[in-house]
């Protein structure tokens, strides 16, 4: 039987793995990837809410009692896919401009300021 | 709540509307004229349309629907979204017309293509003030930042914009990656993302001490602090104030500031999370991150010796000062913090305008940006010195300055909040005298050191006029200050609905 935290765990554990990576590659893109893994833990952690949420008759997880026809997790997942897409043009734009310039995306490498 | 969409509504959303609406009609005149003056002077004028909605919402606000929400909530029209609204017009006419004569000389886009840019981001930095609902806060603040990232990045020949927008992209995603989460654990833990409804629900969970919404608030505030460059999240401030073009520089540092501060205390406030902290100590937290934001904000400014970078620092030590006010409200959840916060922002944009007005200044007529570059700059410019002088005094917190009032307002604040904040307001008096020495080392140097070259400096008129219209409002601030706190005082009181009805 897969329960609310089993989705739970696996959206912090994915999260993690997305935060780890954003903090610790040097190349922009695999940052990008890792950043677009933690926006998809965010939604496996909202879509897992609110089909919860649903499945309890609009029971959240302090007691609290809500319409449970609603759903605003999955409609919450739909947007951040939508804005994280065009977050994602911008951000491969500007590497590909950076690329342009110094013939690198190495962050490690894109240090011309410093302190 | 009406369940259909009526006038009133609309109404209630005109401001911004018209922002976007402007932002795209200055667009097209660019395509079809490529007179400058046309399309500098059809965003100025017209952003007097938005402010006329907004004037227009402040004096008829019992006309409006009962609560003052529309869209099914997804809209807060109260005094407070109005106060922001006024301050972000504010900023979006300093910002436009300063950066009119910048855009020519150094960037390769058109005045049109610029303007767009800094309007459609400012439509989001004023829905960012007057949402009510977690989703339409993030879609706010996607509309704020996206922009954003592009004006880093527009000074094409200058490889240091293409670096500054590469880390601020990356990190504005990753921090709103982090901010989702908690938003996502909120709406696991209340069951909703109305903030209305989960003040309530949170006021209901208060006994059992819920963990999970106090992971929520940990990832929430950590979200809006890479946006308000509190430390530790503050690496990418000062690279990309340095990389990006002046003119975007000054929108980051108040726009982008004041729009984070404004969608923290929202979701802080009007969603209750504040209720429930002084329970659970989150506001320690707080208070540490205000007390290292604005003690390395302060000393590491000393050691700068390029502007930018100095009032990108400096920026980061009065988001320090920001956050007493913030640790006063976690601590009591009383409305004198927001009001601080709400004084202090007002006096902080128009100070940092006028003064990144004569950084600017500086730029347009010479190309140096570094401190020395100061150097006689009393005898080369006058007028502009004088009233950059001027805002960097009261920056500093020099007494008869609105910038001290501000201050003095915020720590006291602090210490009326009783023993557990008075070390935080020793340490911001502390700082305050540290920051005297590097504000005070630019206007020594302006108007004390002597000057590699005497000849006098042209200045644009645009620089000319933003300088004057900064300098009158600093005055009118410094001397109306105790009107500017009864003006705001309904607008942060009426942030607090959850303190009455539990």
């Amino acid at each position: 039987m897969i329960t609310l935290n089993h989705f739970l765990v696996l959206g912090a554990v994915l999260f993690v793995i997305g935060l780890f990576g954003a903090l610790s590659k040097r190349n922009a893109v695999a940052i990008l990837m890792s950043i677009e893994i933690m926006l998809n833990a965010v939604n496996v952690t909202l879509v897992a809410f609110a089909s919860a949420i649903l499945n309890h008759g609009g029971k959240a997880l302090n007691g609290a009692t809500v319409d449970s026809s609603r759903l605003t997790g999955q409609i919450f997942a739909v947007f951040i896919i939508t804005v994280a897409a065009a977050e994602a043009s911008v951000a491969l734009a500007m590497i590909i401009a950076i690329y342009r310039r110094r013939n690198t995306i190495d962050v490690g490498e894109i240090n011309l300021m410093r302190w | 709540m009406t369940s259909h969409i009526d006038g009133i509504q609309i109404w209630m959303l005109a401001p911004e509307l018209s922002v976007v609406l402007l932002g795209f009609l200055v667009l097209g005149l660019d395509l079809i004229t490529h007179n400058r003056r046309v399309v500098a002077a059809t965003a100025l004028i017209g952003l007097l349309i938005p402010l006329g909605f907004t004037l227009s919402l402040v004096v008829k606000q019992d006309a409006l629907t009962p609560d003052h929400t529309a869209f099914f909530h997804m809209l807060v029209v109260d005094g407070y979204a109005l106060f922001f609204q006024f301050l972000f017009l504010v900023i979006g006419f300093g910002v436009l017309l300063v950066s009119y004569g910048y855009v020519e000389k150094f960037l390769r886009v058109t005045i049109g293509e610029y303007y767009s840019i800094i309007l459609l981001s400012l439509a989001g930095m004023m829905l960012m003030a007057s949402t009510g609902e977690l989703i339409s806060v993030y879609i706010s603040l996607e509309l704020t930042s996206i922009p954003l990232y592009i004006l880093a990045g527009l000074s094409r020949s200058d490889t240091r914009s293409a670096e500054a927008a590469v880390k601020y992209v990356l990190l504005g995603a990753m921090s709103s990656a982090i901010l989702l989460y908690g938003m996502a654990l909120l709406y696991g833990a209340t069951g909703t993302t109305d903030l209305t409804e989960i003040a309530r629900n949170t006021q209901a969970a208060l006994s059992s001490g819920n963990l999970v919404l106090l992971a929520a608030d940990v990832f929430i505030f950590t979200g809006f602090g890479f946006k308000i460059s509190a430390v530790p999240f503050h690496m990418w401030a000062p690279d990309i104030y340095e990389g990006a073009p002046t003119p975007s520089t000054l929108f980051f540092s108040v726009g982008s500031k004041a729009a984070g501060f404004a969608a923290l205390l929202r979701v802080f406030i009007f969603g209750g999370l504040a209720a429930i902290s002084g329970g659970t100590y989150l506001w320690v937290m707080v208070a540490i991150v205000a007390a290292v934001t604005m003690t390395l904000g302060n000393v590491v400014a000393l050691l700068q010796t390029n502007i930018k970078r100095m009032m990108a620092y400096s920026s980061i030590g009065q988001a320090g000062y920001l956050l007493v006010g913030f640790a006063a409200i976690m601590i009591s959840n009383s409305p004198a913090g927001n009001l601080g916060i709400l004084a202090f922002l007002a006096v902080y944009v128009v100070t940092n305008i006028g003064a990144f007005t004569g950084i600017i200044g500086l730029a347009d007529a010479t190309g140096k940006e570094n401190i020395r570059d100061f150097d006689g700059l009393g005898r080369r410019a006058p007028f502009i010195a004088a009233g950059m002088g001027l805002c960097l005094l009261s920056l500093a917190g020099i007494p008869p300055m609105a910038g001290f009032w501000g201050k003095l307002f915020i720590l006291l604040t602090a210490w009326n909040q009783g023993s557990a904040l008075t070390w935080l307001v020793v340490l911001g008096l502390i700082n305050s005298a540290i920051s005297i020495v590097y504000y005070a080392n630019v206007v020594w140097r302006m108007f004390v050191a002597e000057p590699e070259k005497r000849d006098r400096l042209a200045m644009s008129g645009s620089v000319t006029l933003t300088m004057a219209v900064a300098v009158v409002g600093i005055l009118a601030l410094t001397i109306a200050f105790g009107f500017l706190l009864t003006g705001l005082g309904g607008g942060a009181g009426g942030l607090f609905p959850t303190a009455t009805t539990p």
